[in-house]
């Protein structure tokens, strides 16, 4: 199962860097979701029943702006449906646009400005580490300075341009109002900012709303990362994080997590790193893991950590916690977080296939 | 024993089923590109279905192409017959038609073709200054046999001309003033690779042009065509080597490289080097390119050229295709065998 997270990376170096950040943790537990709709994509079986199209339309005749029973229709029956749909994304798209950015970090992602002041939502592994410095640029192309603020499991992420604006802006949606079948667009810049070309959208539906994600079938790509997704009223509902191979395979964060962590991000707080699920509770062992058919693989080990200092090494395959048993990476990270700081962790695990056991005393997280 | 382990296995399956109900997924039929959606857009389907052509080599759909007239004038994406020998065309009802290359145009990669007349209705063209960007598309896909769907996607725009490639790395400190620019890497299955250019060759000249700095070769080679064959001369050791490599697309060697590329399966290998475009977010396959661009009441307002990647597909304005088909229309009073493509030379072909 391949995951892409759709960012746009400037440089063949940074694509390397990437390619050795061990963010598997994550793209396993998406991998779970991902297999769940795959089955139950064959699992549906076809209910067509035909309706004839309407053949006759007036080209000049007007169709009421925001033919609401059109829009809410599960599929448009005419070339009546499809205007009012089309008018209805016509007529909010200059707002849309106007508030969606592009991100210059290392890479190029996208984002969308939610406030008079600028508070900029886009996906956590856009803005990078809390603090550090960007470039966001409007829809008219002007470069403006902001800061990365915080960012939360799921990849959300925030940002802020710099001064007090008033900086164009949307609303964000109610979370969990939006459905499967409800029609959305995507604006955003796939492939990174092109001044050229400008921003591209994207009109589909919402094939599945989890707790926090949303998929749809407005296609994706590297540099759409962050950009908003907009329901038919033009307030945001997710934000682009990253796709699948398939065409349909188009995932974004839903706006739920960006309401519930908003003063945590405000303050430059990350709940997370942009692509594994670490609760900071408890106590701290120090590595990053990955799925693996014995249990979980470490895949990274952190500097200065008890994990080091007891030398676990990339590539062990822990398969026990305390004598229990651990399959996958959500349980090791429950079994380890429902230890404190100094309490020892015994992990079992296989090293170039030889049983191995450790006890680590956990530690205290590190503040930073 | 066997029994029990039955029904255990039983009673798993059935939870994971009552968790997919929960979490309800849109059925495949009310995607954008599903069934039951694709039925209001039924007036494009039919009028740019009808139009289309699928020409054939070897059993096998290369292109397709967009019926213009009564007479069997076909447009479709040039480059696409670069290696092709023979081949047939296939309408709608599966019925196999002669068909022959009259004439190309390298430049926007149009190419005419003429298949026997009355055969294939042709399309309505419309005008293309009342688009709009998020306005409905359509086109046909699945190798011009289900209609397709999508936007305007961004604005129309001139999509800069790529020049051809060799395929090499070059070594990023060498010196500007010095004779010669070194090798330091040969990309697989590159025309570099083919003509034996190795890590350590010093490019002395080009033609009979003497280079000295990075940027100069870059603009020398990138001045050329994919295509075009070139002497290149290479300082090996203590000898001089000289070698005729005939330059590939860009797209060819590097877009295996570049991840946006490969998150977007097949694109078409010409994909850049149009005058205008109309960008739309079709989920078209690179076979499907030469097939008309269409509305939802059915009139054509473009030729789709390119799948650029996943999220990108660019067509040519009507009023473009219309323009380069009247300068490739054989003219009225000239000899009734058109001329051979291969004796054509695109007027606007330069180098730089």
């Amino acid at each position: 199962m391949t995951f892409y997270r759709i960012f746009a990376y400037s440089s063949p170096s940074m694509r390397r860097r990437n390619a050795l950040l061990p963010h598997q943790a994550l793209c396993c537990l998406l991998g779970i979701l991902c297999a769940l709709s795959n089955s139950a994509a064959q699992s549906n079986e076809l209910l067509a029943a035909a309706t004839p199209a309407t053949e006759t339309f007036d080209e000049k005749k007007e169709v009421p702006a925001g033919d609401e029973d059109a829009i809410l229709k599960l599929a448009p029956e005419s070339i009546e449906d499809l205007i009012a749909v089309q008018k209805r994304v016509s007529d909010l798209l200059e707002k849309s646009m106007a508030a969606t950015v592009g991100i210059l970090t290392q890479g190029s992602g996208s984002g969308v400005i939610i406030s008079k002041d600028g508070y900029v939502l886009t996906a956590g592994h856009v803005s990078m580490k809390p603090g550090s410095s960007c470039v966001v640029v409007m829809a008219d192309g002007e470069h403006l300075k902001a800061k990365s603020l915080g960012k939360t499991y799921m990849d959300a992420g925030l940002v802020k341009i710099d001064g007090d604006g008033p900086f164009p802006f949307v609303e964000m949606g109610t979370p969990g109002l939006s459905k499967p079948g409800d029609w959305c667009y995507v604006v955003a810049h796939p492939g990174g900012v092109d001044e050229e070309r400008g921003l591209v959208v994207r009109i589909g539906r919402v094939i599945r709303r989890q707790s926090t994600t949303i998929q749809t079938d407005c296609r994706l790509i590297g540099g759409d990362s962050g950009g908003p997704l907009f329901n038919m009223d033009g307030e945001v509902i997710g934000i682009n994080s990253r796709i699948k191979a398939e065409l349909e395979g188009n995932y974004h964060v839903a706006i739920r997590l960006f309401k519930r962590h908003w003063e945590d991000m405000q303050a430059g707080k990350v709940k997370s790193t942009a692509y594994t699920y670490i609760e900071k509770k408890g106590g701290y062992l120090g590595v990053q893991t990955a799925a693996h058919a014995r249990g979980v693989m470490v895949t990274r080990v952190f500097k200065g950590s008890p994990a080091q200092k007891r030398r676990v090494r990339p590539g062990d395959v822990i398969f026990k916690v305390n004598g229990k048993k651990v399959v996958t990476t959500p349980d090791f990270s429950r079994a380890i977080g429902a230890l404190e700081a100094g309490e020892t962790a015994t992990l079992t695990f296989f090293r170039r296939n030889m049983e191995t056991e450790l006890k680590i005393e956990l530690d205290e997280f590190p503040k930073k | 024993m066997r029994f029990i382990l039955f029904t255990l296995i039983a009673a798993a399956v059935p939870s994971i089923g009552f968790g997919q109900a929960i979490t309800s997924r849109l059925d495949n039929e009310y995607f954008l590109n599903g069934r039951e959606t694709l039925k209001a857009f039924s007036k494009a389907s039919e009028a740019g279905l009808r139009s289309t052509v699928r020409f054939i080599q070897n059993e096998k759909v290369f292109i397709l192409g967009t019926v213009i007239d009564q007479r069997g004038y076909v447009v479709t994406k040039a480059s696409e017959f670069d290696k092709i020998e023979n081949f047939q065309a296939e309408s709608q009802s599966g019925e196999r038609l002669a068909a022959h290359v009259v004439a190309k145009n390298k430049t926007e990669d149009i190419a005419l073709v003429k298949i026997p007349p009355g055969k294939v209705p042709p399309v309505v063209w419309k005008e293309t200054d009342s688009v709009f960007l998020g306005q409905w598309m359509a086109g046909p896909g699945n190798e011009g046999k289900e209609i397709r769907v999508g936007v305007m996607s961004a604005q129309r725009r001139k999509i800069e001309r790529r020049g051809g490639v060799l395929g090499i790395d070059i070594d990023v400190n060498d010196d500007a003033e010095e004779l010669g620019v070194g090798i330091t890497g040969v990309h697989p299955k590159s025309p570099a690779e083919k003509v034996g250019m190795r890590d350590g060759d010093l490019i002395v000249s080009i033609e009979d042009d003497k280079v000295f700095s990075r940027r100069q070769l870059v603009e020398i080679v990138s001045g050329y065509d994919p295509g075009d064959t070139i002497k290149f001369t290479l300082e090996r050791g203590d000898e001089n080597v000289s070698v005729w490599a005939t330059l590939d697309h860009r797209s060819k060697i590097f877009d295996p490289l570049d991840r946006n590329q490969r998150m977007s399966g097949d694109t078409s290998v010409r994909k850049a080097g149009f005058s205008e475009v109309i960008q739309t977010d079709l989920p078209l396959e690179p076979v499907d390119m030469g097939s008309p661009l269409l509305d939802i009441f059915g009139n054509v307002v473009g030729l789709n050229i390119a799948k650029a990647d996943r999220v990108t597909t660019f067509a040519l304005p009507s009023e473009l295709v219309q323009t380069i088909v009247k300068e490739l229309m054989p003219k009225k009073n000239g000899p009734k065998k058109s001329v051979p493509a291969d004796e054509l030379k695109p007027d606007t072909e330069q180098k730089l």
